[in-house]
């Protein structure tokens, strides 16, 4: 409740700054085709997140119960695992190993192809939001760096996101030239997920400090600038056809939507240049907190290409 | 560190670990572990530590098949091909085979100044077995009169363990001291060796080493085979000395029948799986795992 609450607070200051930014006017300047807000009664505000938090949590238990309780149905870790048997490899972690190694194996191809195959389907970033419990973790930081924010006890910062692109290059580079796989010694997501199965380690200090960065400095900083497990993620979404689709006609330009988006540029040629129907694949993590926000029914998921078919 | 079977040489282990745990979750011994922050580079991978538990070579290697990344190299298919470490023998002074001591009789004597002092918590089910499974036919019916037993099977021997009170272990040491198997050296490195078709350790008879005290010896005792002189390395101590003391001093007060002195002597089968070095009765393992060279 509280939460809801807090989030309420958080939209109305959006809409308030919008508001003020145009000098009492009610109209916004933009692409969207709606002169104001029209909330539909029936719109669920936190239909997608309970429904995607509900998922992650989902996945990191079947990953603690496959072992604890051995039920063996998806066994090993983020960063490697087996699903009813079949593997799944973590398309940053391979390229790592098969760079650092020399070695191709057989197995480390069919579950990289797998875990790329299921990701084209799903949306790339997909695996971001919906399955990384680091991801979830720096929500919760993300809430608490807004409210420290509008109290005035930190101040943003932000970094150029192509950190990101220099990010994956370095470590792919260094696994090349050290001859071990850099980036697993410090990877967060799978340190939190190796946690998760086999119980806590120290290297969660790092996590920590991650956490109290993004807090206290850079809102999203990991994942917005550094990540480069989402990286690769990225690339395979950019093939993919689930996406987020912008109606203009329910658009009232009240851009809540970049507001609460952890990349709100994906948005930009829709909802601020309204050049593009759908939102960008790439970066775009289909968590669905634009579509969760948008009481004017505005935004909703889709399958490009496919849609036009059905 | 000691790897699971079928581990790459280990900088190309380290390249070629994912450090997705799967080795660790289809264990069915359960005896490895996760390397932790202070590995660096190998922080997340897999690692067996022999005394807590050693690896027992199962057949078909689970934990090589559910490598995904053939850092557990999948062209091993038998544990005995494997080729993790090398058992050695180091600290000779209180190897019990050296000292022709018999491993029940100085595992009941521990167990019972544990029980006097309330603490130490031995697995008395494993020693229970490790008994039953050595007596002769007239032996085995007077120890299944005392704890009125139908049979020696290993569920209800072990169904004793927990049970057993200060009496009952007197009675077992002084019942073991009357039996065959008292007079012969511990044998228990091989015994527990998972590789059967092979010998792995070849006890060799030689000149009892209390007779070799005024010889001169390099004293380093880390090495395999080199016995060093009893006073010099009673002086050096190494500040490990608890356990090795207290495995010396039995064995002098012990070592009666100099016939029963024999050396382990390591084969090259050895895999270096590490279960001689678990079940080692000493308080320090006498037999420990060493790092292969090629």
């Amino acid at each position: 409740m509280k939460k809801r609450q807090q989030q309420d607070r958080t939209v109305n200051a959006a809409v308030k700054n919008t508001n003020e930014n145009r000098s009492g006017v009610k109209t916004f300047k933009g692409p969207g085709l709606r002169k104001e807000n029209i909330p539909n009664p029936k719109h669920k505000r936190n239909k997608w997140r309970n429904i995607r938090w509900a998922i992650l949590l989902f996945f990191n238990v079947l990953f603690f119960a496959s072992f604890y309780f051995d039920i063996q149905v998806l066994e090993g870790s983020l960063s490697a695992s087996r699903l009813l048997g079949f593997h799944l490899i973590d398309p940053f972690a391979a390229i790592q190993v098969i760079l650092s190694s020399r070695i191709l194996m057989v197995n480390l191809v069919i579950g990289t192809v797998t875990v790329f195959i299921i990701y084209i389907v799903l949306g790339g970033r997909t695996f971001c939001s919906w399955v990384c419990p680091y991801h979830w973790l720096a929500e919760l930081g993300e809430k608490i760096n807004l409210f420290l924010k509008k109290r005035k006890i930190v101040r943003s910062h932000s970094f150029d996101r192509k950190f990101r692109y220099l990010f994956y290059a370095l470590f792919l580079i260094l696994a090349l030239i050290t001859g071990f796989t850099v980036f697993e010694t410090i990877n967060p997501v799978s340190a939190i997920s190796r946690s998760i199965v086999y119980g806590p380690s120290l290297l969660l200090i790092w996590v920590v400090a991650l956490l109290v960065f993004e807090i206290l400095y850079s809102r999203r900083a990991w994942c917005r600038y550094f990540c480069p497990v989402g990286v690769s993620y990225q690339l395979i979404g950019l093939l993919a056809p689930l996406r987020v689709k912008w109606n203009k006609e329910n658009c009232s330009n009240c851009k809540r939507c970049q507001n609460v988006c952890l990349v709100p540029h994906v948005l930009k040629d829709s909802v601020n240049k309204g050049t593009k129907e759908y939102v960008d694949s790439g970066a775009c993590t289909r968590c669905g907190l634009c579509i969760d926000i948008c009481d004017d029914e505005a935004l909703e998921f889709s399958l490009k290409y496919l849609d036009k078919i059905i | 560190m000691l790897r699971p079977p079928g581990a790459l040489e280990e900088d190309r282990f380290l390249a070629s670990c994912i450090k997705c745990g799967q080795c660790l979750q289809v264990c069915p011994p359960q005896v490895v572990e996760l390397a932790g922050i202070g590995k660096g580079f190998a922080v997340g991978t897999p690692f067996i530590t022999p005394r807590q538990g050693g690896c027992i070579l199962c057949a078909g290697l689970p934990c090589v098949l559910a490598c995904p990344t053939g850092s557990l190299d999948h062209a091993l298919s038998e544990g005995k091909d494997a080729k993790m470490g090398l058992a050695v023998i180091k600290h000779p002074g209180s190897c019990l085979a050296i000292n022709g001591i018999n491993d029940i009789i100085f595992r009941l004597e521990n167990r019972l100044a544990d029980k006097a002092n309330g603490t130490g918590n031995q697995s008395e089910a494993e020693l229970l077995s490790d008994i039953a499974e050595r007596l002769n036919n007239a032996e085995n019916a007077s120890f299944r009169e005392k704890f009125s037993l139908t049979d020696l099977e290993p569920e209800s021997v072990s169904g004793l363990a927990g049970n057993l009170s200060r009496r009952d272990i007197e009675w077992l040491l002084n019942f073991a001291r009357t039996t065959e198997f008292s007079s012969m050296g511990c044998r228990i490195c091989l015994d527990k060796c998972p590789i059967k078709d092979q010998k792995t350790i070849e006890f060799v008879k030689r000149e009892p080493l209390l007779n070799r005290r005024h010889e001169k010896q390099d004293d380093d005792d880390d090495h395999e085979y080199k016995q060093g002189n009893h006073n010099e390395k009673r002086r050096h101590g190494h500040g490990r000395g608890h356990g090795r003391g207290y495995g010396r001093r039995r064995a002098h007060r012990m070592s009666l029948n100099h016939d029963n002195e024999y050396w382990p002597v390591v084969q090259s089968s050895c895999v270096g799986c590490g279960v001689c070095e678990e079940k080692c009765p000493t308080p320090v393992a006498s037999i420990q795992i060493v790092p292969r060279l090629e």
